[in-house]
């Protein structure tokens, strides 16, 4: 295993200045996914009107590989329906655990994401604020 | 005579291994789990090859020689820790059951609403999350004794809390994730003086130390084999008998019984009665093998080597730019945290292990003293007396390696 795929420049990048990132009151409206095994810890908000999800943002307590990982998210996923939220949310866990491997262009910060898979340990760190995303998807009404 | 390190790292062939990367390996993750010398493992197998039997059941050959194996383990573990009695040593899975135990068996018949069980901010989950069960169960309310920016426990405010209806205090002998070691016999005397039972968590202790239960008066004292260079899966609950006696069981089963009905059944006696079921026999046996090798090499050696490596520790990474070592304690253990500005203690972890480092990041099991440090994770460095103070050069010069990744 070679550290330079896990800790790639883009990571790093979103890890030392995470993108669309605050502390978050505890009354907003944020939805969380907690790690019981590391402590670490990620919450996740945003705006939907219609079916479009904007605004999206997170509060991370964790590694680079979580930080980097919501920074992206946020980044990416604002802006797309929540259809399209939920897609990738599963394209990625999927590609994650290698179930399915996703078509991320080379210059994408998801294909960096996607090289956590070689480190089993740390799978969950990049999956962590993805589940607190699905998760405030299934609170909104779309409707 | 000097310390014979290059011997005793000769008894520990893991020692030797080198991780997937090719480095040497450099095991500082002793407080999770010791490693286990030859002796043991070897013991081990000569014990299944040998005599494997069921115990206290048979009239055979193995079965009387499996028995004599482990009643004599009981006995050499009781002279261990001071016990009068083998019949106050009871084997359980690990200090974790130990502690259930005592919950359990003794907290659900003679706790009430309202009584008071003080704990500490400093304790893992296994001597916090027992208690809250039964806090659960029954409307016992925790107390906790606050620490010390030094990572010392805050006895003054332990004096305050003892005022309280307290029947019982459990706390930990040493912390897992500091290496404090808190002054115990003061603690206890404490504790009886308000009246109140006292458990020591020494899971963390006496692989460092033998610890004399008679002498400390201690009413309970849980730990582990593991911790010890014995097996997984095998610990000891000592207990005062005139309090094991009037306790009820804790699991049903086989073995910790006298007489069985079909409506109800009788107990067997001490130490029995707590241990359904075929035990871990090969664990005690075996473990009776780790303390004997401690003893051999001995245990004021273990504690030098383990005080003079962790004390220089300290010192090495103090200098270390950037890196907060938790805590200063008046006594510390085999242990350290520390946390690094910018880095989070998993990526420290993952790329030192690159290096062959294994080191522990996360909340060690101490979510309340994680709380209490500000932190959610930390990073931690823990010494036996097979560690040396070129290993802990490599964990410093591997430090250099985390920074460089990270641009720091």
């Amino acid at each position: 295993m070679n550290l330079d795929e896990l800790y790639q420049e883009i990571i790093l990048a979103h890890f030392k200045r995470p993108h669309h990132a605050r502390n978050f009151a505890e009354d907003e409206a944020f939805e969380e996914a907690f790690n019981p095994t590391c402590g670490d810890k990620t919450r996740v908000l945003g705006q939907v009107a219609g079916d479009r999800v904007s605004g999206l943002e997170h509060d991370t307590q964790g590694c680079a590989i979580s930080i980097a990982s919501a920074s992206i998210l946020c980044e990416r996923l604002s802006g797309t329906s929540v259809e399209e939220c939920r897609a990738q949310v599963r394209t990625l866990v999927d590609g994650l655990h290698g179930r399915r491997v996703p078509g991320y262009p080379e210059q994408d910060p998801l294909a960096a994401l996607l090289t956590v898979k070689r480190f089993p340990m740390r799978i969950r760190c990049a999956t962590l604020s993805w589940e607190a995303l699905e998760k405030w998807l299934d609170r909104q009404d779309p409707a | 005579m000097d310390y014979p390190i290059d011997t005793i790292r000769d008894d520990f062939p893991i020692l030797s291994a080198k991780t997937d990367s090719g480095a040497p390996m450099v095991y500082l993750d002793n407080a999770a789990t010791s490693q286990k010398p030859s002796v043991v493992v070897d013991a081990i197998r000569t014990y299944y090859e040998e005599t494997n039997a069921n115990v206290h059941r048979g009239m055979h050959h193995l079965a009387e020689k499996a028995t004599a194996e482990f009643e004599g383990a009981r006995e050499a573990i009781a002279a261990f820790v001071g016990a009068p009695d083998a019949r106050s040593v009871i084997f359980t899975r690990g200090t974790t059951e130990s502690i259930n135990l005592v919950a359990q068996a003794w907290g659900r018949k003679f706790l009430k609403a309202g009584d008071e069980v003080v704990l500490s901010i400093m304790e893992h989950h296994s001597n916090i999350v027992p208690w809250q069960m039964l806090a659960q169960a029954s409307g016992v309310r925790l107390k906790y004794i606050p620490m010390l920016d030094d990572g010392s426990l805050d006895l003054e405010a332990y004096r305050a809390l003892l005022q309280g209806p307290v029947k019982l205090v459990s706390v930990t002998h040493v912390s897992n994730a500091l290496g404090t070691v808190n002054p115990i016999a003061e603690i206890i005397s404490l504790a009886h003086e308000a009246g109140a039972r006292i458990l020591i968590d020494s899971a963390q202790g006496i692989p460092h130390g033998p610890v004399d239960v008679t002498a400390l008066d201690a009413d309970f004292l849980a730990f582990s084999a593991h911790k010890m260079c014995g097996p997984t899966g095998f610990g000891v609950l000592y207990g005062k008998e005139a309090l094991l006696e009037v306790m009820d069981p804790f699991l049903g089963g086989g073995e910790m019984i006298h007489t069985v009905g079909l409506e109800s059944s009788t107990w067997a006696d001490l130490p029995y009665k707590f241990e359904a079921g075929t035990p871990n026999i090969a664990g005690a046996i075996v473990t009776r093998t780790a303390i004997a090798y401690l003893q051999g090499i001995g245990f004021d050696a273990i504690e030098k080597q383990v005080h003079d490596v962790t004390d220089y520790a300290v010192k090495a990474l103090s200098r270390v730019e950037g890196l907060t070592l938790h805590g200063n304690p008046p006594e510390r253990g085999g242990a350290l945290a520390f946390n690094m500005e910018g880095l989070h203690p998993h990526d420290i972890s993952q790329i030192i292990n690159e290096e062959g480092i294994a080191i522990r990041a996360g909340h060690v099991c101490c979510q309340p003293l994680m709380e209490r440090l500000g932190r959610p994770a930390i990073a931690r460095a823990s010494f036996y007396f097979y560690n040396t103070v070129e290993e802990v050069d490599r964990l410093v010069a591997s430090l250099d390696t985390v920074k460089k990744i990270f641009r720091i």
